[in-house]
């Protein structure tokens, strides 16, 4: 399963798995839609168990938050690795999202 | 070691594509990162041929459409600490490293949906080049590395 959700308190936790490449994107792009319409006020997007990302997954990621911030939810990301991050950073990801290590600092930046 | 993969350019030969890629970074000793910097760099240039470079518009009837889609060459070759990967279609000329690069420091607002496989293309390789040869489209990527 690529995309995992749960709900804790007021904020949708999504975990992204696997690869997320051309094939793959549709599907976790309708997933995190659904969550997003039916959905609580704060986003967390947790990148651990992601292996590779490529365009077709961070046009998903900026459709999200282009829609949290029409919606004025708040988005955080965490917990991505190095060759994630470096995809991230070359594409001016780095600057549009809020990006944390850890799952737990990523809630205390959404409780903050 | 030089070897050729030739499949028809759809999305789900796409895993094939990708899997002949990686073995070949593999096979020539890249170190993991490297090796996701081929991947990522070899997906975009599969599927901005997959979507572009053959005529796919006119019929939703799965024969037909087939019969109109071409085929993805994908060669890879290594030496000591090259890695050269060429990309050939025959679809109508076109160099997609004319394209600009986005403009990667604008705001969420600004930034637009799409345009950054081409331009990952070129940040994760050393050298991508376009020839338009004998009718086709050859896009060749070189990465070097250290053994």
């Amino acid at each position: 399963m690529a995309v995992e959700h749960e709900i804790l308190n007021q904020t949708d936790l999504i975990f992204l798995n696997g690869r997320i490449d051309a094939r793959s994107a549709p599907g976790v792009n309708e997933e995190i839609g659904k969550i997003l319409d039916a959905g609580k006020n704060k986003m967390l997007i947790n990148f651990k168990g992601l292996e590779y990302i490529s365009s077709a997954g961070l046009r998903v990621l900026i459709t999200v938050a282009k829609k949290t911030k029409a919606l004025g939810k708040d988005l955080v990301l965490c917990s991505l690795d190095e060759k994630i991050y470096e995809v991230f950073d070359i594409s001016g990801f780095t600057a549009i999202f809020k990006i944390f290590e850890t799952q737990e600092d990523a809630l205390a930046a959404l409780e903050a | 070691m030089n070897k050729t993969l030739v499949l028809s350019a759809t999305l789900e030969n796409l895993g094939t594509l990708m899997s002949h890629g990686r073995d070949a970074a593999v096979a020539c000793g890249m170190d993991a990162k490297a090796i996701h910097q081929v991947e990522l760099a070899l997906e975009e240039v599969l599927v901005n041929v997959i979507n572009y470079a053959y005529d796919q518009s006119q019929d939703q009837d799965q024969s037909t459409v087939l019969s109109k889609i071409g085929d993805i060459e994908l060669d890879c070759s290594c030496t000591s600490n090259t890695l050269t990967i060429t990309v050939a279609d025959q679809g109508p000329a076109f160099n997609p490293l004319d394209q600009p690069d986005p403009d990667t420091t604008l705001s969420v607002e600004e930034r637009t949906v799409g345009g950054l496989g081409i331009f990952l293309t070129k940040q994760m390789m050393d050298t991508v080049t376009y020839e338009n040869s004998r009718g086709k489209n050859i896009l060749t990527l070189v990465k070097h590395f250290k053994e």
